[in-house]
């Protein structure tokens, strides 16, 4: 789905994740459906901050919410370099019948297609986020280095 | 903000505003508790995001294991949507 050519694109620059959550809310509220558009914004942001910027893998993360300390190695990786310098990207695009948002981070890249589409509920504390995201939007695609996310809606 | 009361052997936790990936280390706080029955109160809140799922899956299988059980209660607004679509309904107890 193309934006139409006369929508004017929006960009905005986030590192931390409560940065993502403020401005998942805002720029969600400019939508016509801003309860979804909100969390689907704001898993995408997330997963681009720990797993892309930060490259905090799967494990890695179930690890550390498990011992309560994600909050920390987060903290910490965004004080060290080459993390310290990265940020996610958003460009938004609104009109009346819809909207379309790419979030891109500077991370390596994952390998999206090893997530499967419809995959089972995973059992455990995290893994859930992309899932949501599907769910939520009316399309979402990759680029094929994994570092690039784009999300449509429409209503 | 996440609150414990323990009852008999019935813990609840009940979370107002959102319940987010910001609440993980206050939740996992309130998961100390050694009670078999627990009741998650979701009247108050008004978003839920991945990191709640993953919590409350993580409440779960603590429960599990000691032959207890999770009921979600007052469930509303977003976060009922949020839990169906992730087909919470069959993995807890829900009530309204």
């Amino acid at each position: 789905m193309l934006a139409p050519p006369h929508v004017p694109i929006r960009m905005y620059v986030v590192r931390t994740r409560i940065e993502a959550a403020e401005l998942a809310h805002r720029v969600a509220a400019l939508t016509a459906h801003p309860e979804r558009t909100e969390l689907c914004l704001l898993e995408l942001i997330l997963n681009a901050i720990e797993h892309g910027s930060l490259e905090i893998g799967g494990e890695r993360k179930r690890e550390l919410v498990l011992v309560g300390k994600l909050d920390e190695e987060v903290t910490r990786l965004q004080a060290t370099p080459p993390y310290d310098r990265r940020v996610v990207r958003l460009e938004t695009w609104v009109w009346p019948n819809g909207a379309r948002f790419v979030i891109h981070d500077e991370g390596p890249g994952f390998s999206w297609r090893a997530r499967a589409e419809h995959a089972p509920t995973p059992p455990g504390p995290n893994g859930h986020g992309l899932r949501l995201a599907r769910a939520g939007s009316d399309a979402l695609t990759f680029n094929e280095r994994g570092n690039a996310v784009t999300a449509d809606f429409r209503w | 903000m996440i609150e414990l009361s323990v009852h008999n052997d019935t813990s609840t936790i009940r979370i107002s505003g959102r319940f987010d990936f910001t609440c993980v280390r206050d939740f996992q706080e309130a998961l100390r508790g050694t009670t078999r029955e627990w009741v998650v109160d979701l009247g108050e809140t008004n978003f839920v995001d991945s990191s709640a799922l993953g919590m409350l899956l993580l409440l779960r299988e603590r429960a599990t294991a000691s032959n207890g059980r999770v009921t979600v209660r007052h469930l509303k607004g977003q976060p009922r949507d949020v839990l169906m679509m992730a087909k919470f309904d069959r993995l807890f107890t829900l009530q309204d």
